[in-house]
């Protein structure tokens, strides 16, 4: 007999739909698996077997053929053992096969017969809504996350006697009602635990309002890092579509659980500098995000940018231009998400004390050694550079309000209102990812402030990547007082921002 | 340094002629020979192309020199094509005993045999201050470095010092920018540019002032070569200012100097528990002039006077002549913060206490000021006032 189950499997960080055919023949007893599969596919053959007896289904011997079509599709993953085994009991006529033009089956199973979580089934279930299904059977685990689509039933199973269970009586099984965001997530961080640094605590939120890069450079220990976690929250939070979006990287990677099915919060990615530029890209040979695209919508860290390899940091250089990742491989290529805002923390010399001559005794060409280790290109693309001052003692032990991130993120949230409403024709949603030609018609300036331009440019030694970076922060410190036209004021803030050379 | 000014009297002997010059320039080029062996080479053979032939059997030297000395006297060849090819380039050898062999030398003990100089020594008619001081320097100590020297060289002193990176580069550096007179004694060849660091000043003070050296000029210098260079710092100089040094400095070296020479010694004051200004301080408290601005080293120097056309001492250059920056322009902020980092170096957030202004105000307003020139970052994210 022949049946034919629904999976789908996972390229990218996109669902496609597969068909698990199933036929059981007379013949002498064979039991092959076919259609491009990978090592850990191929294995399910095992489980599969070993599943179905240990549930207490007797499988008399014969030849069995299962293919996975389209069969020039490799597949990877162990998200088909489930459908496998239920095509399987179906073809031998135990069951009543599932309408394949309804339903998907997705699922890992164990030896006795349990069903596990898988990774990516967030993207599968928005592919099997593009498809037209209707009825998905997942892993208990995995249910909550599943349900973050809408329009599609979830039947959470544990195990596949609980699948074979839905099979033979589908009605009495009750409806799974998600747990969707029933738990509203907080960030266990906040601003209001920052003593002092005002400079950096300004500068934070005027990164946050434009979304643009920044980089803090100061003493070890004087709190860079400290305000760099604290960067998310004050962050507006979410929208829906951008939750799928993130959700959907994070689901490949499998990184999410059934507490935080879906991501609430802006990621804060914060690799460590040993990190390989395919791990932060993105890459192997079927490409997986990187660090990079699970800090989408949120902030990628680089703490200590100074001692990530030259390779590894110029490999941001694009995906900060083009706000993805897109990765090529023979017969496929991949895009990954990449909307973040870069943020990045080093110490001004070696051994971080310059220019606090009683502890640095760090030479000039030490010094310019240092920060050469970091290409000029990608310091270009730092909007927004603060120095870090030393914390002060009576900073420490102060038990002042500082304001909460809440306070803040209001305040975020307005200015982000105000692009939205700036670019709501085109495909750009901050004043950071302003072209030239869109900072020729929002970054007029008036003519004192030209002139005030003009003399910055020869006495501030600016050059024209510089120029254009101080009007589109200029456009934000704008935009947070709410002002049509960028002012001096806004101007002059934007310019104390740039980046100096040690002196 | 006890050596009985007698010792090297010899030294005075003429060398006229072109070959005479040239043997002169090989007794220079030995390696690790001092201008002592040079006068008793000189005092036994009567010149110095007999001293270069002849010295390899001098019993008076050490092996090592006989040795050398062998070695050169059968090379003369290339070492005259060497000597050529430097002069054709334009550096020139000043004997002690050339008439514009600099007379303020005539005080260092061990005075040198013969001067390398590219670009033209300091006029003997005008005053030169050397301003000498740590190499790893604050960048504080860089910019009064940089500012003293500026106003020095405005007022028509000759900056002298040694090219070093640190308090030696920024005080080159102000003094090339206020188009004045600086010239670097060079523990190397003058050839060569050592730190690399230092090139930009070096080909400047090339064209516009001195680069001097008492070694061959393609040498690339020993270590201990650059202590020594000190004596001509301070000898060129009528005083030395000393700006940042640390209890255990090389610029300690060149005040002593200095004082056996019979110069004055002035330094900056810095912070009384500043190490970076330990020995600044000490020198101070042991009878030293106390510096804080160009005024008080012409003070010292006694050219005080407006007839002769160099500043008085107190009125600070032109500078302060020129009408002070009116504040007009200036708006609420700007002159809050103006007067916050007036005479003193502070971070944004000091700044912002000081005055209750909100960060983002300081942080443009300080824009604001450093484009008018009112105030200097002197690193970063550290501010202060231009003028004091």
């Amino acid at each position: 007999m022949y049946s034919k189950v629904n999976a789908i499997c996972i390229r990218g960080i996109d669902g496609i739909l597969i068909t698990v055919e199933v036929d059981v023949s007379n013949g002498l007893p064979d039991f092959s698996l076919v259609g491009d599969l990978s090592s850990e596919v191929r294995e399910a053959k095992e489980r599969v077997k070993t599943a179905i007896r240990n549930t207490g289904i007797d499988l008399p011997p014969k030849k069995v053929t299962i293919n996975l079509s389209p069969a020039d599709l490799r597949k990877e993953g162990t998200a088909f053992d489930l459908a496998i085994a239920v095509g399987i009991v179906c073809a031998y006529g135990k069951v009543k096969p599932p309408d394949n033009k309804k339903a998907v089956i997705l699922g890992e199973l164990g030896l006795d017969g349990s069903v596990c979580r898988v990774p990516g089934v967030l993207p599968m279930m928005l592919a099997a809504k593009k498809s037209g299904l209707e009825t998905a059977i997942v892993p208990f685990e995995n249910a909550n996350e599943a349900a973050a689509v809408d329009g599609i039933k979830i039947i959470p199973v544990r195990s596949f006697r609980e699948t074979m269970d839905f099979l033979t009586k589908p009605d009495v099984f009750p409806a799974f009602i998600p747990k969707k965001s029933i738990v509203k997530r907080e960030y266990d961080e906040d601003f209001s635990e920052i003593n002092g640094q005002q400079a950096m605590r300004r500068a934070a939120e005027v990164a946050a309002c434009g979304m643009h890069n920044i980089l803090f450079t100061g003493t070890p220990g004087s709190g860079k890092t400290m305000i760099a976690r604290r960067l998310p929250t004050i962050l507006p939070d979410l929208t829906w579509e951008e939750t799928l979006e993130v959700t959907r990287v994070y689901s490949v990677r499998g990184l999410t659980s059934q507490d935080e099915p879906v991501k609430q919060l802006r990621p804060f990615r914060a690799p460590h500098h040993t990190i390989s530029a395919s791990a932060l890209i993105g890459g192997g040979g079927h490409p997986r995000p990187g660090e990079i695209s699970l800090a989408d919508r949120g902030v990628l860290f680089l703490d200590e940018l100074a001692e990530f390899p030259k390779n590894v940091v110029d490999a941001l250089r694009q995906p900060l231009e083009d706000r993805e990742v897109f990765i090529a491989r023979t017969g496929w290529s991949s895009r990954f998400p990449a909307n973040i805002m870069l943020c990045a923390a080093m110490n001004p010399c070696r051994c971080g004390f310059y220019p606090d001559r009683e502890k640095c005794s760090c030479t000039m060409n030490d010094i310019k050694r240092y920060l050469g280790r970091i290409s000029g290109p990608m310091l270009d693309r730092m909007d927004i550079c603060i120095q870090a001052p030393p914390v002060k003692y009576s900073d420490l032990g102060r038990t002042a309000q500082n304001e909460d991130s809440k306070t803040i993120r209001k305040r975020v949230a307005a200015v982000w209102e105000i692009q939205k409403e700036r670019f709501k024709n085109k495909n750009i949603i901050f004043n950071s990812q302003m072209k030239n030609a869109d900072i020729k018609k929002y970054c007029r300036l008036s003519e004192e402030d030209e002139r005030l331009m003009e003399k910055a440019f020869y006495s501030m030694n600016l050059s024209a990547r510089a120029y254009h970076k101080v009007l589109r922060v200029a456009r934000t410190i704008a935009d947070m007082s709410a002002e049509e036209n960028i002012k001096r004021e806004h101007l002059l803030e934007a310019l104390s921002y740039r980046r100096r050379e040690p002196a | 340094m006890s050596i009985s000014p007698t010792a090297n009297n010899k030294t005075d002997v003429k060398l006229s002629s072109e070959r005479e010059r040239f043997f002169g320039y090989m007794l220079l080029a030995v390696e690790d020979i001092t201008p002592r062996i040079i006068g008793k080479l000189l005092e036994i053979y009567s010149t110095p192309e007999e001293a270069v032939i002849k010295a390899k059997d001098c019993r008076l030297l050490s092996d090592k020199l006989k040795n050398t000395f062998w070695k050169m006297s059968s090379e003369t060849a290339i070492w005259c094509k060497k000597y050529d090819d430097f002069i054709k380039k334009g550096v020139r050898v000043v004997f002690s005993s050339d008439p514009d062999y600099p007379s303020r030398l005539d005080c260092v003990p061990d005075k040198p045999f013969g001067l390398f100089v590219k670009g033209s020594l300091p006029p003997e008619d005008r005053k030169s201050v050397a301003i000498v001081g740590a190499r790893r320097a604050t960048p504080h100590g860089k910019w009064i470095a940089g500012r003293i020297a500026g106003d020095l060289a405005a007022a028509g002193v000759t900056v002298i010092s040694g090219m070093a990176e640190g308090i030696d580069a920024s005080s080159h550096e102000g003094a090339l920018s206020c188009g004045g007179r600086t010239a670097a004694v060079l523990g190397t060849g003058v050839n060569v540019c050592f730190p690399a660091s230092s090139r930009a000043i070096y080909e400047k003070m090339c064209r516009t002032g001195a680069v001097i050296s008492e070694y061959e000029p393609d040498s690339a210098g020993k270590p201990y070569h650059f202590p020594i260079r000190n004596r001509i710092i301070s000898g060129l100089s009528d005083a030395v200012v000393v700006v940042e040094a640390k209890e255990r400095s090389g610029s300690l070296i060149t005040v002593d100097h200095a004082l056996s020479q019979g110069k004055d010694v002035l330094a900056v004051p810095g912070r009384p528990d500043d190490p970076c200004s330990a020995a600044c301080n000490k020198l101070i408290k042991e009878g030293a002039g106390c510096c804080t601005a160009a005024a008080d080293v012409l003070e010292f120097l006694g050219v005080g006077d407006r007839k002769t056309g160099i500043l008085a001492p107190g009125a600070d250059g032109q500078k302060q002549s020129r009408p002070a920056p009116a504040s007009a322009g200036m708006n609420k902020t700007e002159t809050a913060v103006l007067s916050a980092i007036t005479g003193k170096t502070l971070n944004i957030d000091e700044i912002s206490e000081l005055t209750g202004l909100f960060a983002g105000e300081v942080l443009g307003a300080l824009a604001g000021l450093e484009i008018s020139g009112m105030a200097q970052c002197i690193s970063d994210g550290v501010y202060t006032a231009s003028k004091s």
